[in-house]
């Protein structure tokens, strides 16, 4: 038995050391040497990035992608990745950049770089007719439960800024509105543009949006820490597709909608 | 390497993370005896239950056993809303690891059923003993004794690790917990290399009480690991 049980131990011992390696960014020259980029994306995040009927991925974040890759004449290779393992992808060395709409803040500044924004989100709240609440501070009663996804960085805003309100939490946008939809949960406190695309999957709710916006908040595009020469260079390309209004273009094209608070582009980084 | 660890800050989590531990043992071991339960009555209506009873318990068998526990929690937390019925996550959870260990157990339990020897049938029958008394006093307890150490096998291997699903419908256990802290804190890999650790001492926890209670109820020699 005794055994057993410490072979079991030494498995778990190396198991956890496997787990725990975290490696090296590929550097600008590996990435050009080998002629691909790694491009963390979310697979079910419309119209960011999802698929068609075809197969193919389609929005926001592969156009973005395609340009960036085409202004650095290497190939995309796509790489699904949820919410929550954005991060952990980038420390672990499995994705060169992560798009998928990722927040600066000061706790992922301490395990990735970022590059100058991509673009704006504007932190909200979506609601349906039966809540009556006109002000997101309204919300802070234990009578409503929120939903959100793990892995945002919205979960403990909330939890900090509206203690007293339920929060129930899943893995996906769709399920997310899901929750409201069905009526498990009473709102979504989050950056509602990307989960509109879902609630067409309930049209007898009545969706509702708190017209007064919580705050705007700046996502760019994450990568390996140290890795500071694929930082400029992205930073550059960045630059000109700002300038030159590509970025607003795809954003309008795909949310059909200009961006609230766009991006205003700065030759300094 | 440029990261570097700080597990400093997942053990600070210990407290959160031993109530998702606790959670994890709760759904586990309500759905393993929900699940004996269901296994001892689907491997009765398999052997004793006639035509219909044997359909339906080999119907309940093969979608349970076909499907991924993971499909059946998502069916009952986000489906059955739509006709009405809005259960808890735990609760879809728990019936949902219920209903899919009840379907592998019957299988199990059916094995033990069939072991059973006929002579001891038959003294049983010669005594005047009814279908269930047979079952309650000759087969249950030979079979406990012939199937036990599968069956604390398939709670180890299949319950403690299958409520990690849990998460994925919002339900804070062990797994669920530490990816609401590494939200926060964003050391996955020292938060999922704690949670590893926890996993291996639930998991020995549970071998051994299992262990002990067998050699106690069923003096089954039953293995630790």
């Amino acid at each position: 038995m005794f055994k057993r049980l410490i072979s079991l131990c030494a498995v778990a011992a190396m198991a956890m050391f496997a787990v725990s390696t975290a490696a090296d960014a590929r550097t600008l020259d590996e990435i050009l040497e080998d002629g691909t980029i790694r491009i963390g994306i979310n697979p079910n995040f419309p119209p960011n990035s999802s698929r068609d009927s075809a197969g193919e991925w389609v929005g926001f974040d592969i156009e973005i992608g395609n340009k960036i890759a085409e202004m650095m004449k290497v190939e995309v290779e796509w790489v699904p990745t949820e919410t929550p393992q954005r991060v952990p992808f980038l420390v672990a060395d499995k994705i060169d950049i992560s798009l998928g709409a990722l927040t600066r803040n000061s706790e992922r500044a301490k395990l990735i770089d970022y590059t100058v924004p991509l673009h704006t989100e504007v932190l909200a709240v979506l609601t349906t007719d039966k809540v009556t609440a006109n002000k997101w501070q309204d919300l802070n009663s234990d009578e409503y439960t929120l939903a959100n996804m793990r892995g945002n960085w919205t979960v403990p805003w909330t939890e900090e800024n509206i203690p007293n309100a339920n929060l129930e939490l899943v893995d996906t946008l769709a399920d997310t509105v899901r929750l409201v939809g069905q009526g498990r949960a009473d709102a979504i406190v989050e950056n509602i543009d990307f989960y509109m695309a879902h609630t067409k999957n309930y049209p007898d709710v009545k969706w509702r949006v708190i017209e007064e916006p919580i705050f705007v908040a700046y996502c760019a595009i994450g990568v390996g820490k140290g890795n500071a020469d694929l930082v400029e260079v992205l930073n550059i390309i960045l630059y000109a597709l700002h300038s030159d209004g590509v970025v607003n273009e795809i954003w309008e094209a795909s949310y059909g909608a200009p961006m609230l608070v766009p991006v205003v582009p700065n030759p300094y980084f | 390497m440029d990261y570097t660890f700080q597990f400093g800050i997942a053990f600070e989590a210990l407290p959160q993370l031993l109530q998702g531990a606790v959670l994890t043992l709760e759904l586990g071991i309500l759905a393993f005896w929900g699940g004996a339960l269901i296994g001892l009555l689907g491997a009765s209506m398999k052997i004793y239950g006639g035509r219909l009873a044997y359909g339906v318990a080999q119907g309940y068998v093969v979608f349970f056993t076909n499907t991924p526990a993971l499909i059946q929690i998502y069916f009952l937390y986000f489906g059955l809303p739509e006709v009405g019925i809005r259960w808890s996550n735990e609760t879809c959870v728990l019936i949902g690891l219920t209903l899919n260990a009840g379907a592998y157990l019957t299988e199990i339990m059916r094995a033990g059923f069939l072991s059973v020897h006929r002579t001891e049938l038959e003294a049983a029958e010669t005594l005047g003993f009814s279908r269930f008394k047979q079952i309650r006093y000759v087969i249950v307890p030979h079979i406990a004794r012939y199937i036990y150490p599968a069956i604390a096998n398939f709670f180890i291997v299949i319950l403690v690790m299958g409520t990690s699903v849990g998460a994925v419908v919002g339900v804070d256990e062990l797994t669920g917990e530490t990816i609401n802290i590494s939200t926060k804190n964003y050391r996955w890999l020292e938060m999922f290399t704690v949670t590893a650790g926890l996993y291996v001492i639930l998991t020995f926890i549970a071998s051994i009480s299992l262990a002990l209670f067998g050699r106690w109820a069923f003096r089954v020699k039953a293995k630790i690991f």
